[in-house]
């Protein structure tokens, strides 16, 4: 028994000797900071998104933050200085005038944006006009047309950028705070995931509306749809947002549900996050307004 | 109790051999610093030539659309400016070269020089290739090697060996101007057979939009080559009826041959444009 008191500590004490190491932790660091010079435009983006808003923005081809699927090639970096200044001025701004401060936007808006300058294309043509990733990254193409002339048209700025932004905060804002159970009752047991395309082609916009849904992205899913009916109506104006519902193929039964969901997304803003959509799109039409003098490129 | 000194004795062998850390390293260095020597050696050798270099650039795996040589003048350490032969504009751009699998040059700022040839076919861009994938062109690059008389790379999609090789102060004034008169001179030829001996072998264009890859029957590779002042330089040495060949050489029009032709230094094989 004696013998075995001593031998426990002794095969402890070899152990621990066995595995003892000599070798002193490097005091330099196997990470070394980037030596490429900042740009105008890396500052820029430094200065008025990631400090203020803890936003990146990606206006260079990195291969690991975009789709290797597709042929896609670098945003220009004039379409880059274009499309940043306008972002913060048309969408980030305008949630902050409406909030009174940036909080909201650095607290929720999405925290990587990536820049393309082609468009994905699939095999069978059809593009893709903006993606995103689980509420964090949202990724922008179709940069080689962002210059002087489409820097001013509304419908362009929409249609490839703004529109989609709204689009994909709107998800994260739904995904922090759920909204009512009651939206997808309203169109519950028709949204066809998937078949969306083929089911609404883009084509026959009223075919969409008919059913009930704002586009036809909108029938996929009610997350989808809740998104829709938030981003098209902050980014139109009133007439605009009506020639959409009264599209032909339209029915009056179609654009009931569509304004019965409408009601719940506006009410669902005001009480969440104490936004009036119609007060947040009088401020994003306003700066809409005033693209026509607007300074795209000094930095 | 001996049972129990010769599991003692077993373990006490066993974490000495566990333990043991002294390997031997193959490189002195780590492998974060090597990358990134390597990574600062492509920086240095890519503005190391003032006056630019020339790329022999061959977009897709396949080489079915040919190859085009363009010209590249890195100015800093983020700047290129670019010229091809496909028109005489000068495009402003930028590019890293970064760490990868070794030191990867990326030009990450579009520049309508090299970008043209990564575009997809439709959606207003190219009317050449595939509606998703146009030419399928590479704007990243694995740099396998960079020294002063040449800078040897791997394209990232299509693994083809893309060579980029020093202009001369003494050329920098005319070899973008001789490089797009070749292109004019040449790519107008067309109808091309190979001449062998006695025998006569015809050539199609793999890709009837770009005329820069040749194909023959019996053989699916094409023969993929860019225009040059004297000639046509293929990709890779090729090989028709035994006879191995990688530049051939332009002759005027002579004899029967009235739109001239291309052969090889040895002379043992003519291609010959018909029309």
């Amino acid at each position: 028994m004696k013998k075995k008191n001593i031998l426990y500590p002794l095969l402890g004490l070899i152990l621990m000797s066995a595995c003892s190491k000599e070798d002193k932790l490097n005091s330099q660091s196997v990470f070394v900071d980037s030596k490429i010079p900042k740009n105008p435009l890396d500052n820029y983006i430094l200065n008025n998104y990631t400090k203020p808003y803890n936003i990146s923005i990606l206006y260079k081809f990195v291969d690991k933050e975009s789709d290797m699927a597709y042929n896609i090639v670098p945003a220009t970096y004039d379409g880059s200085i274009r499309l940043t200044k306008l972002m913060l001025y048309s969408v980030i701004e305008s949630y902050d005038k409406i909030t009174g401060s940036k909080e909201f936007v650095k607290n929720n808006f999405p925290k990587l944006i990536t820049y393309s300058g082609s468009v994905p294309v699939n095999n069978n043509g059809t593009i893709i006009l903006g993606t995103a990733e689980a509420g964090r990254k949202v990724s922008l193409y179709n940069l080689l047309e962002m210059n002087e002339v489409n820097g001013k048209s509304a419908a362009f700025l929409n249609y490839w950028f703004f529109k989609t932004i709204h689009h994909e905060f709107q998800h994260i804002l739904n995904q922090n705070k759920p909204y009512p159970s009651n939206f997808k009752e309203i169109t519950g047991t028709t949204y066809v995931e998937d078949e969306w395309s083929t089911q609404y082609p883009a084509s026959d916009p009223g075919l969409a509306v008919s059913a009930g849904f704002i586009s036809s992205y909108a029938s996929k899913a009610d997350t989808e749809d809740f998104a829709e009916l938030y981003s098209f109506y902050v980014t139109r104006s009133q007439a605009d947002f009506d020639a959409m519902l009264n599209v032909a193929g339209s029915t009056a039964a179609g654009r009931a549900l569509i304004l019965s969901k409408l009601a719940i997304v506006k009410n669902y803003m005001k009480s969440s996050w104490g936004i009036d959509m119609d007060l947040l799109r009088t401020e994003v039409l306003d700066r809409y307004s005033k693209l026509s003098a607007f300074d795209q490129t000094t930095i | 109790m001996k049972f129990k000194l010769i599991i003692l004795i077993i373990a006490v062998l066993s974490i000495n051999t566990g333990c043991e850390k002294k390997m031997e390293r193959i490189f002195d260095e780590n492998p974060t610093d090597r990358i990134n020597a390597s990574v600062s050696d492509a920086y240095s050798a890519l503005q190391a030539n003032k006056d630019g270099w020339l790329i022999k650039y061959f977009p897709s795996s396949n080489r079915e659309f040919g190859g085009y040589t363009l010209f590249a003048k890195f100015t800093s350490a983020t700047d290129v400016v670019m010229e091809g032969e496909r028109n005489t504009s000068i495009a402003s751009s930028m590019f890293t070269v970064y760490p990868g699998a070794g030191p990867i040059l990326t030009f990450d700022i579009y520049n309508p020089v090299i970008h043209y040839y990564c575009l997809p076919a439709s959606n207003g861009y190219l009317n050449i290739g595939a509606k998703e994938s146009g030419m399928k062109g590479d704007f990243e690059f694995l740099v396998t090697k960079a020294s002063s008389d040449s800078i040897v790379m791997e394209g990232r999609k299509s693994y083809n060996r893309i060579v980029m090789v020093p202009i001369k102060s003494s050329e920098v004034s005319t070899i973008v101007s001789s490089h797009r008169a070749a292109v004019a001179k040449f790519h107008p030829l067309g109808n091309y057979k190979f001449e062998v001996g006695t025998e006569s072998i015809p050539a199609t264009f793999a890709t009837a939009a770009t005329k820069r890859a040749l194909l023959i029957a019996g053989n699916t590779t094409p023969y993929s080559y860019r225009y040059t002042p004297t000639g046509l330089d293929f990709y890779t040495e090729y090989d028709v009826k035994g006879i191995k060949f990688r530049e051939l050489k332009y002759v005027e029009p002579t004899g029967a041959y009235t739109k001239g032709y291309f052969i090889n230094d040895a002379g043992t094989i003519k291609l010959v444009p018909q029309s």
